[in-house]
């Protein structure tokens, strides 16, 4: 399922026009990465949480080349799946 | 800052960004998540701009060891919802290390040397001033090195100076008296001098070195030539001088000058200049030479200085020996060689301070 087709779908739901809802999803979305930016927990019941992680710096190897590389650190947004949801996923 | 936000939170930021009620956004805000969650396990995959993709994941059965028992397990095959942030969203939380880029690590580089390199501005900026190797292991023996080209010419300069005069040359009897002196004081100012500056510049290190060098020529230039030790005769009494010099020898010119009182002093002076006039003079000696006190015949392990020392209590009584003897080479004394030791008196207090002006050795 693309964005259109999401946006489609959540119009629908909620009976609003399709340039509202992705106007408001717009808004929902950059309201979140905007917490996630200030490294806030998003902890959303019945759905998951988002969480932002500090990955240190480390050295791999390119195992066909043999290569090794040094990656930098960086922060990741980390989603973890409520249990509901894990439930929802296995049940089917 | 790491503050929880729940869907309370972003039902009011919502609210207030569209400028919708609170019951609106909620409605909104709960349909956003259901349907995702709703479509993803239905479709598996829902795309969300700017937020990322959910994907539902199949995981096959796979076997584990159960982390309590040890005993093995077969984990059972389930779905895994995953999430995979949109790239605007991973950029704009990873800002703050925007700038770290992945850096391919050239063979050879090992962690530990990173750490090093981490550490090395600190240690090497005393270190690399000193030569142009960058090595730092080279750099540790390249000042040893350096040290001994520069102290062993200290050595051996003053070494060989002293060697040649105390053993084999006993003429520069003065010089073998500063000479070792100047020696022994300059080689401890080099190796400190060496050891201290082991960090500094190469200039300062030449400019020691030269000096040491300058201090050293200057010293045995100074001793060489007695600019300093000239007075060391006149200090030096002969210990035996006014001993009774032996029957048979013109010494009855000596004998009552020394005994002599003192209204009676210059006639006896009188009469020993003219004894001394038969003898070869050291020319502005403090003493006279007027007669012979005893022939040595020369042995093994013997030197005129030794001589000197023994006989007269200063080895500078040498060049006595040496011009009554009127040895041509008195570098070159043989074992058996007869060496007649003179005998001396005290000259008279004019002469003895011109004789304080320069006096050459014979070469």
């Amino acid at each position: 399922m693309n964005n259109k087709e999401f946006i489609a779908g959540l119009a629908e739901r909620t009976g609003l026009s399709q340039k509202d809802a992705a106007q408001y999803a717009a808004q929902l979305v950059a309201d979140m990465a905007f917490h996630l930016e200030e490294e806030d927990v998003l902890s959303i019941a019945g759905f998951g949480t988002f969480e932002v992680k500090k990955k240190l710096e480390r050295v791999v190897v390119n195992p066909g080349t043999k290569q090794r590389m040094l990656v930098p650190p960086k922060l990741v947004v980390n989603y973890k799946p409520a249990t509901t949801l894990k439930e929802k996923a296995n049940s089917k | 800052m790491e503050a929880k936000i729940s869907i309370q939170d972003l039902t009011l930021g919502l609210a207030q960004r569209v400028g919708v009620h609170a019951a609106e956004a909620d409605t909104f805000v709960r349909a956003f998540f259901d349907l995702i969650a709703e479509k993803v396990v239905e479709e598996k995959v829902v795309k969300v701009k700017g937020l990322g993709t959910f994907k539902l994941l199949e995981m096959s059965e796979r076997e584990s060891v159960d982390v309590n028992t040890g005993e093995r397990i077969l984990i059972p095959g389930h779905s895994k919802v995953s999430f995979t942030p949109d790239v605007s969203l991973r950029d704009q939380v990873n800002k703050p290390f925007v700038d770290f880029q992945t850096v391919i690590l050239n063979e050879g580089t090992s962690i530990e040397e990173m750490e090093r390199f981490e550490e090395q501005p600190v240690a090497e900026s005393p270190a690399d001033v000193d030569e142009e190797e960058p090595n730092p292991s080279v750099e540790v023996s390249g000042p040893d090195e350096s040290d001994g080209n520069t102290t062993s010419p200290a050595y051996e300069i003053p070494a060989s100076v002293a060697d040649g005069i105390s053993t084999s040359e006993p003429e520069p009897e003065a010089a073998t008296v500063s000479e070792p002196m100047s020696g022994a004081g300059a080689v401890p100012e080099v190796l400190p001098v060496n050891i201290i500056h082991k960090g500094v510049s190469p200039w300062f290190a030449l400019v020691y070195f030269l000096l040491t060098l300058f201090l050293m020529s200057l010293s045995y230039y100074v001793g060489y030539h007695h600019l300093l030790v000239l007075d060391t005769p006149i200090t030096a009494k002969p210990a035996n001088v006014s001993r009774q010099s032996t029957p048979g020898e013109p010494a009855a010119a000596v004998k009552p000058k020394v005994l002599s009182p003192a209204d009676s002093l210059a006639e006896a002076r009188r009469q020993a200049m003219k004894v001394a006039q038969q003898y070869p003079q050291v020319p502005g000696g403090k003493y006279l030479i007027v007669g012979t006190r005893r022939v040595h015949t020369m042995k093994v392990g013997d030197s005129l200085l030794k001589l000197a020392l023994k006989e007269y209590g200063h080895k500078d009584f040498a060049q006595y020996i040496i011009i009554y003897n009127q040895f041509q080479n008195p570098d070159v004394i043989h074992v058996g060689q007869e060496v007649k030791l003179p005998d001396l008196i005290e000259n008279g207090p004019a002469e003895a301070e011109e004789g304080c002006v320069e006096f050459q050795f014979p070469r």
